[in-house]
């Protein structure tokens, strides 16, 4: 079970794994658990907030504070993670529906096509919709939001994604079966495009690190506490 | 605003008692809320309070570590508190006009 925690950030697991397996070593090992480990690396993988500082540590032993993040300092692993996270739960939604509304009829559906032959818009639009993406993660109005706001953006950019992919799914040409095509298409958006744009997106958004309460209510708190 | 059951108003209402370490939180809330929070929730809640500067890390030897509501993180939850309490009054005087 604690082997999970490494699916955590860095971040996340220089200021919390420790005292999550203590926690970890106090809970029985079952599967609700182990789900709730997973989406909660997950979600601290789609945070673009910054981990807050070590201030005390577990053991008695006193981390070493990790260095204040500059405006560009982007944390580039992390968000290609999030972009390949992201994208491979695009190829799976929007590559789903493809097979359903369009690759069903196709005798040999085909992604590779759409290299030589609709590339450039399909993989551009792609490329675009993630970049915004991470825009939107980094910066824009939904900086401050919570977490649920963020992944209504990242739904409506795949729903965005799934509908470009829809309507030129029938355009697409006929090489593969639709199971390799679906795997093809899987690894040229999940190892392409889609990530670097959705890094670039969150680069040229810039600050990410202004912290702000996910709450009204909090934001007057704390202003009130200083 | 968000629900009473919301992780991190039950962490804030746990730890308005006393300083807790992660796993007492989760037994007390358990206790008096019903709700059985994981591990994976606990500390995503966790982070959220700590950034914002609502609850704070205490100094311990202990790999468990306590955690204590700061004085924003008080005034947080009573704001809360009032914000639901505003809810239910409305909600009981519209129920006793009926």
């Amino acid at each position: 079970m604690k082997a999970l925690l490494r699916l955590y950030p860095g971040r996340w697991q220089q200021r919390y794994r420790a005292e999550m397996e203590a926690l970890l070593e106090e809970l029985p090992r079952t599967p609700r658990v182990a789900v709730d480990l997973v989406k909660g690396a997950l979600l601290a993988h789609l945070d673009a907030e910054p981990t807050p500082a070590v201030g005390v540590s577990s053991g008695g032993r006193t981390a070493p504070t990790p260095p204040p993040m500059t405006a560009r300092s982007l944390r580039l692993p992390e968000i290609a993670v999030h972009g390949i996270l992201l994208s491979l739960l695009l190829g799976a939604v929007t590559g789903t529906v493809w097979l359903l509304v369009g690759g069903r009829e196709a005798s040999q559906g085909g992604y590779l096509n759409v290299v030589r032959d609709d590339g450039v818009l399909l993989y551009g639009a792609l490329a675009l919709a993630s970049g915004a993406i991470g825009y939107l993660i980094g910066r824009g109005p939904w900086r401050d939001r919570s977490l649920r706001w963020r992944f209504v953006v990242i739904a409506f950019a795949w729903l965005v994604d799934g509908v470009i992919l829809v309507v030129l799914g029938r355009r697409l040409a006929d090489e593969l079966d639709p199971p390799l095509a679906f795997i093809a298409w899987l690894i040229a958006t999940g190892v392409g495009l889609q990530p670097l744009a959705t890094a670039a997106g969150a680069w040229l958004a810039g600050d990410r690190h202004a912290t702000a309460p996910a709450f009204p209510v909090d934001r007057e708190a704390r202003a009130g506490a200083r | 605003m968000e629900a009473p059951n919301e992780p991190s108003t039950l962490i804030l209402a746990s730890l308005a008692a006393e300083t807790r370490h992660g796993h007492a939180i989760m037994r007390d809330i358990e206790a008096f809320a019903r709700v059985r929070l994981g591990p994976g929730t606990l500390y995503g809640a966790l982070q959220r309070l700590e950034r914002a500067g609502l609850i704070e890390a205490v100094p311990s030897t202990d790999r468990r570590q306590p955690y204590r509501l700061t004085a924003a993180g008080s005034t947080a939850l009573s704001a809360r508190l009032e914000a639901y309490g505003r809810v239910l009054r409305a909600a009981e005087h519209r129920l006793d006009g009926r």
